[in-house]
């Protein structure tokens, strides 16, 4: 059996998307230009009101010794659905493939409005803004659902000893991809980070290809 | 001006309990006995939407405007801020001497699992019996990440960042005080977890003031 591309699209830098999968595809993310993260949350695409919940997440795959918060082998929903919506199949990131001296993703927040503006750039476009356009396009608000602890693909961020939040530009090298396999029908809510003020996108917001595959590869 | 006790009342081990406070009233949260994890939520009392969001303000704390310096970090917070799209201070931190609270999610009918404990009791549990009064359920809270009070943990700097869950390092007597910036419902659950370190191996009262 052959896996088959049924959607392949880029999304381009600095905006957002929501992207249907159901159970049993596959969503590739694709760093096509290189060093950039990708912002992602999912709500099971039944019924709206079960979402990710990525720091939860983090802590079921610490105990589990499947992850913790720099990489995820099951993706849950919150509290008190807490079904797995999907796993990681393929992710030379984290699995240490590109070295490093942590798995490569954070499990954390998305910058926001106040964030930026703490940071000295009011105004500048965020995560926050990229995450509305993409609740608008299935006709949500922000304020409606989602927990915004999500999976930032890619970000190489993590936690001091003193609870300082530092970051590196990503490990990730162009072409590099990571598969999330559905367990539910899903709606994949993405935003392309827009940050240039930090090593997030290695101070250079770019485009993520994403492809929705099928079948066995 | 000292400040008046208005309110007090404990809460009893493995349980959860709702309250209301004003704005400008402050909320003690205190050891009644020890080693004792109290996790909270907090929710605009006018608007049940807009609710705290625990890792956000540890951002929030961390990345401040350079000409106001930092007033915290993931742990150890000095303001607390409700999620997107609000943006809101909704309380800051008056007193915390000890300083330990862990910005993460609460235990769960499956983290209860995952520890070879099906069915024990957990966080989830004891924060649906206190929303119910309030006509809100667990589904309704966007965010399982709440501010653990008293919590030890910590996550490892390296590798997958797992967690490590330590006993606290709280006594009898030590608390914390915060001063709401609005009118809130405050959710608290004496944690139930005596299968991690977490409390110690065994679960406790937490004790709560009101000032004005």
């Amino acid at each position: 059996m052959t896996q088959s591309i049924v959607q392949n699209i880029v999304v381009p830098r600095c905006s957002g998307k929501a992207l249907r999968v159901k159970k049993g595809q596959i969503l590739r993310v694709i760093a096509h230009e290189g060093k950039q993260v990708v912002d992602l949350t999912f709500l099971n695409a039944d019924n709206y009101q079960e979402h990710f919940a990525a720091e939860h997440s983090s802590v079921l795959n610490s105990l589990q010794g499947l992850g913790g918060y720099y990489r995820l082998t099951h993706l849950y929903s919150k509290p008190p659905y807490e079904n797995i919506m999907a796993t990681v199949l393929d992710d030379v990131v984290g699995s240490g493939g590109r070295g490093g001296e942590r798995a490569g993703h954070f499990m954390m927040c998305h910058c926001s409005k106040r964030l930026l503006n703490n940071l000295g750039f009011p105004g500048a476009r965020t995560c926050s803004d990229n995450f509305a356009d993409a609740f608008a396009e299935i006709g949500l608000r922000q304020e409606d659902t989602y927990d915004e602890t999500i999976f930032n693909v890619w970000m190489n961020s993590w936690v001091g000893e003193d609870g300082a939040m530092c970051s590196e530009p990503p490990l990730v090298e162009e072409g590099d991809y990571i598969d999330f396999k559905a367990k539910m029908n899903l709606m994949a809510m993405i935003s392309v980070c827009p940050d240039e003020t930090s090593p997030c996108n290695d101070f250079k917001a770019k485009s993520v290809q994403f492809q929705i595959l099928e079948g066995e590869a | 001006m000292g400040m008046k006790c208005l309110q007090e009342f404990t809460i009893p081990k493995c349980t959860g309990r709702a309250f209301e406070v004003q704005a400008g009233q402050t909320i003690r949260v205190v050891e009644a006995e020890g080693k004792q994890v109290a996790s909270m939520m907090f929710f605009n009392a006018h608007n049940y939407k807009e609710q705290f969001m625990a890792e956000f303000s540890g951002g929030l704390n961390f990345f401040q405007p350079p000409e106001l310096g930092k007033v915290g970090s993931h742990y150890r917070l000095g303001e607390l801020y409700s999620k997107v799209p609000y943006e809101n201070l909704m309380l800051t931190v008056t007193d915390n001497k000890l300083g330990d609270h862990f910005l993460g999610t609460h235990c769960s009918r499956l983290m209860m699992e995952t520890l070879g404990a099906s069915g024990h009791r957990s966080c989830s549990d004891n924060f649906a019996d206190a929303l119910r009064e309030y006509g809100l359920e667990l589904g309704d809270v966007y965010s399982p990440s709440v501010l653990n009070v008293f919590a030890n943990v910590r996550i490892d700097t390296g590798g997958d960042g797992e967690i490590m869950i330590q006993p606290p390092r709280s006594e009898k007597g030590d608390y914390i005080d915060f001063q709401a910036q609005m009118d809130l419902l405050v959710v608290v659950s004496a944690c139930p977890d005596d299968i991690t370190p977490m409390n110690d191996h065994y679960c406790k009262s937490v004790q709560i003031q009101i000032h004005q």
